[in-house]
């Protein structure tokens, strides 16, 4: 606690340290520096470095001439996207699951989290947060042949049981209708208990004399939930929300390819930009093209976390990112 | 707050400045070792046309897909073994495994990295490839006194066939044009329904329904995406005057199933049409092929099978789920029967397939001239323009097709040990076999020296010896014509995800109404921009013509 302490104040002391405080703060931290130095690297070549290759987004990109030797053809690559009526529909099933997703994996990671917190069983409370947490290290395709084991026409699990009630089997894997569901249930199974870890931490970094206190005044497990818990966890809730709005352009590929593969009957709800991208310039493997996307994505992604941050920073000043 | 920023940002500056320093100099340094690498290879060639003497060692690098054979590298020590004094060439195999081998190929190739030999085909990316420069022409190396092995194994007329655009880009490989396609009855099922061997359409129908009435936990006829794959299609088998596109793979027009027909002298094209298309598109088509449905009408009889099909067929899971003892019938290919079969008898030792062959009688009772096809091998190596040794790799190639020996030491491993002879251009297999699978569809296939595996039953070498002979096919019109899929690239990329879309839906007949709904699916394509990409392929196959194509 100390440490964290000092550390805090340094920013006054370098205030008055005057002109030569860049080296004395160098001097003064080298080591914290040299910590941050892999990091640095890491995202300055991953991800500053790439930046330049967005110009291939705006060329016919020939790799034998290679970047500089490319001629420029302005939006040409976007046009196949922009112009494709398909687009409306491949970026309203994008958004729409994106949304349903964050919202239910929020929901349920929410919820888990504060259940976690509220076991008192040490044993009970280890297993049940491993085996929510499982799931996440499952990658898709495993998932996709476990779906596979419940939901087919013949011999489905879940036929099986429907079945066994004298209901007549769904063909799941023909109708459309039912797969946002299915995809929304799949992805909270996956991805919750996962999403509940850092709920946790925030939760178990909650003073504790605040419970007792409302204990002493006669709050109830529930109310202490209501009134304490959540209203603290809302600059967690808010701030991961936004993180992942900056992503909800991005259909999760690896999902649904594994899930839903080349079913066609399925595109109508399950189709997303990275799948319908996939299909589309799988036979030509234009990088142009590809490129286009990708920055349309991380554009469109751009803005969006800019503006709901500002939203956040009118109503919510302390969960903004900046 | 600003003077803050400012302290933090400086530290931060002066540390980018320091790592774009330190990569500047590492970049540097690599392509420092390029050139000097490239320099060595010059050298080294000048040395191989001055002296007989054994060859500078070099190291070529071969990408190739699949899985390494467990023993390539006990092979690769022979190899090296035998040719010390004459080749002294290293190769190193990447095998990449197949999902990703396109993008780690497109990535080596766009970054300029070099290596010498990879696959590449024209169901793959071949004609696309090659239109951005990736491959180098490898013209001189045929038909060259200099290369014997290439001249021997690779006869002019074969070359000839597999040029593209007047050059030779590609290294063919194949034992045979094509692969019969069957559908395998289950005999112990047909048995078991007192049904006599199936022979006619008629005969397939009755079993099915067989199937269906009486073992109702079957699926009479199993089936993947493409449904019964090649049901019902008409071929043009004899004709110069059109050229069919029936179903998406046959597709010689940037993955549109575009039909085209010419004039009878061959000198003019006289239209394009494809799925959906009005009757008005096929009006100029030689009879019988002026209809829509006399080209495109097989999506119908798939509406007629989907009775006997599995349930959700577009979906690999559920297919692959199906219990493979309840299944009434496959749909296969005449050299994969034999695998199907060793699959179908480790679950049930009695259980057995007989190939049907639905496609066509003649090939059933293997007349000549019965098998359509281009002539263009399906498989072949391609080297890439960045690689600097195309002669070594040349060499490597001719001397593996110079004669039987060597070449069976890179397609069947170590005799003896992997394999051993049976007559002159038989091989039996040995329980060590499965230690060397070389994919031999991607650097050795050849007609006049693979071996034959001998261990198959008798009737799959029947049709297998059948279809490696040439007399038994026939040639299609404007076999030589490849597409340039560049001038209408943003059009096929709008039309593709939807056609491929409607396509999967009539390949498996799920839609009971298939022709209004191709016919809705063909207005949609014309908006994507279907009437440019027409226009397109009348224009290209023109100049085809003109420029004396046939």
């Amino acid at each position: 606690m100390e440490r964290t302490i000092s550390y805090q104040s340094q920013p006054q002391k370098i205030k008055k340290m005057g002109k030569n405080s860049f080296i004395r703060e160098i001097r003064k931290n080298h080591l914290l520096y040299l910590l941050t130095l892999p990091g640095i690297l890491l995202i300055f070549v991953f991800a500053y470095l790439p930046i330049f290759g967005i110009v291939i987004a705006f060329q016919d990109f020939r790799p034998i001439e290679g970047v500089f030797g490319s001629p420029f053809v302005g939006f040409e690559n976007f046009r196949f996207f922009i112009e494709s009526k398909e687009v409306y529909r491949v970026v309203m099933n994008t958004v729409f699951l994106n949304v349903l997703f964050i919202l239910f994996t929020t929901v349920v990671s929410v919820s888990l989290a504060v259940m976690f917190s509220e076991i008192k069983l040490k044993k009970f409370k280890v297993i049940t947060q491993t085996l929510a947490t499982l799931p996440h290290f499952l990658s898709w395709t495993v998932v996709a042949m476990i779906v596979a084991v419940y939901l087919p026409y013949q011999g489905g699990v879940v036929n099986q049981i429907l079945n066994a009630f004298g209901i007549e089997s769904v063909a799941f894997y023909n109708e459309a209708a039912y797969w946002p569901f299915l995809l929304v249930f799949i992805k909270v199974w996956h991805a919750a208990g996962f999403g509940s870890i850092v709920y946790l931490a925030t939760i178990s970094g909650i003073n504790p004399e605040i419970y007792e206190s409302a204990s002493m005044d006669g709050a109830t497990r529930w109310r202490k939930i209501w009134h304490i818990t959540l209203p603290l966890l809302k600059p967690t809730i808010i701030l991961l929300l936004l993180l992942a709005l900056g992503g909800i352009f991005y259909g999760d590929f690896g999902m649904i390819y594994a899930i839903v593969g080349k079913n066609a009957l399925l595109y109508p709800t399950t189709d997303v930009i990275d799948t319908y991208v996939y299909r589309a310039l799988t036979e030509f493997s234009n990088i142009s093209m590809s490129s286009a996307i990708g920055l349309f994505q991380s554009f469109v992604g751009f803005i969006l976390v800019l503006t709901v941050n500002q939203i956040t920073r009118k109503y919510s000043p302390d969960s903004a990112l900046y | 707050m600003k003077g803050k920023f400012r302290k933090a940002a400086l530290p931060v500056i002066a540390l980018l400045l320091m790592l774009s320093t330190v990569l500047a100099a590492c970049s540097s340094n690599e392509s420092a070792g390029n050139t000097n690498s490239g320099t060595k290879q010059e050298e080294s060639q000048d040395t191989d046309t001055n002296a007989a003497q054994a060859p500078d060692p070099a190291t070529l690098k071969f990408m190739f897909f699949g899985d390494k054979p467990t023993d390539l590298d006990k092979v690769l020590a022979e190899f090296e073994k035998r040719t010390k004094d004459t080749l002294n060439t290293k190769i190193e195999f990447d095998f990449v495994p197949g999902a990703e081998f396109r993008q780690k190929q497109l990535l080596a190739m766009s970054t300029g990295e070099s290596f010498d030999l990879t696959f590449d085909a024209p169901w793959a990316t071949l004609y696309n490839h090659l239109s951005l420069g990736y491959y180098q022409p490898l013209d001189k190396y045929f038909n060259n006194d200099e290369y014997p092995g290439l001249k021997n194994a690779f006869p002019a007329e074969m070359m000839e066939s597999n040029k593209i655009n007047g050059h030779i880009y590609t290294i063919p490989f194949q034992t045979s044009y094509a692969d019969p396609f069957i559908i395998g009855i289950r005999k112990d099922v047909r048995e078991q329904l007192g049904l006599p061997p199936v022979k006619t359409m008629d005969d397939f129908k009755n079993y099915l329904e067989a199937v269906k009435t009486q073992l109702p936990d079957y699926v009479p006829m199993v089936i993947g995406g493409r449904g019964i794959f090649r049901l019902g299609l008409p071929e043009e088998k004899g004709r110069n005057d059109i050229r069919l596109a029936t179903i998406k793979p046959e597709s010689f027009t940037g993955g549109i199933p575009f039909s085209v027909s010419i004039s009878p002298d061959g000198k003019k094209v006289l239209g394009a049409a494809t799925i959906g298309d009005p009757e008005s598109a096929f009006a100029d088509f030689p009879a019988p092929f002026n209809t829509h449905d006399s080209i495109y009408g097989h999506f119908g009889t798939r509406v007629e099978y989907r009775t006997y099909t599995n349930e959700d067929p577009l979906s690999k899971q559920a297919t692959d789920a199906l219990d493979p003892i309840k299944q009434g019938a496959i749909e296969t290919t005449i050299s994969n029967l034999s695998q199907d079969r060793l699959k179908l008898q480790k679950l049930k030792p009695d259980a057995d397939y007989e190939p049907f062959f639905y496609t066509s009688d003649d090939i059933r009772d293997m007349k000549p001239g019965a098998i359509r096809t281009t002539f263009i091998a399906n498989n072949s190596a391609v080297v890439p323009a960045s690689s600097k040794n195309v002669d070594r790799t040349m060499k490597f190639l001719d001397w593996m097709f110079s004669n039987r020996e060597n070449h069976a030491l890179i397609e069947l491993g170590i005799e003896g040990e992997h394999w051993i002879a049976d007559g002159d251009s038989g091989f039996q297999t040995t329980d060590k076999s499965p230690d060397y699978k070389f994919p031999g569809y991607e650097m050795t296939w050849n007609p006049t020296l693979s071996r034959l595996n001998t261990s198959n039953e008798p009737e799959v070498i029947k049709y297998v010896e059948y279809a490696q002979d040439t007399s038994s096919y026939y040639q299609v019109p404007l076999s030589g014509f490849v597409f340039d899929s560049k001038p209408v690239a943003t059009e096929i990329a709008k039309i593709n995800p939807k056609l491929q879309q409607t396509y999967d839906i009539l390949m498996t007949g799920l839609e009971p109404n298939w022709k209004p709904f191709a016919e809705k699916s063909n207005k949609e394509w014309r908006d994507l921009g279907l009437e440019k990409v027409r226009e397109e392929v009348l224009k290209q196959v023109q100049a085809y013509l003109d420029a004396g194509g046939k």
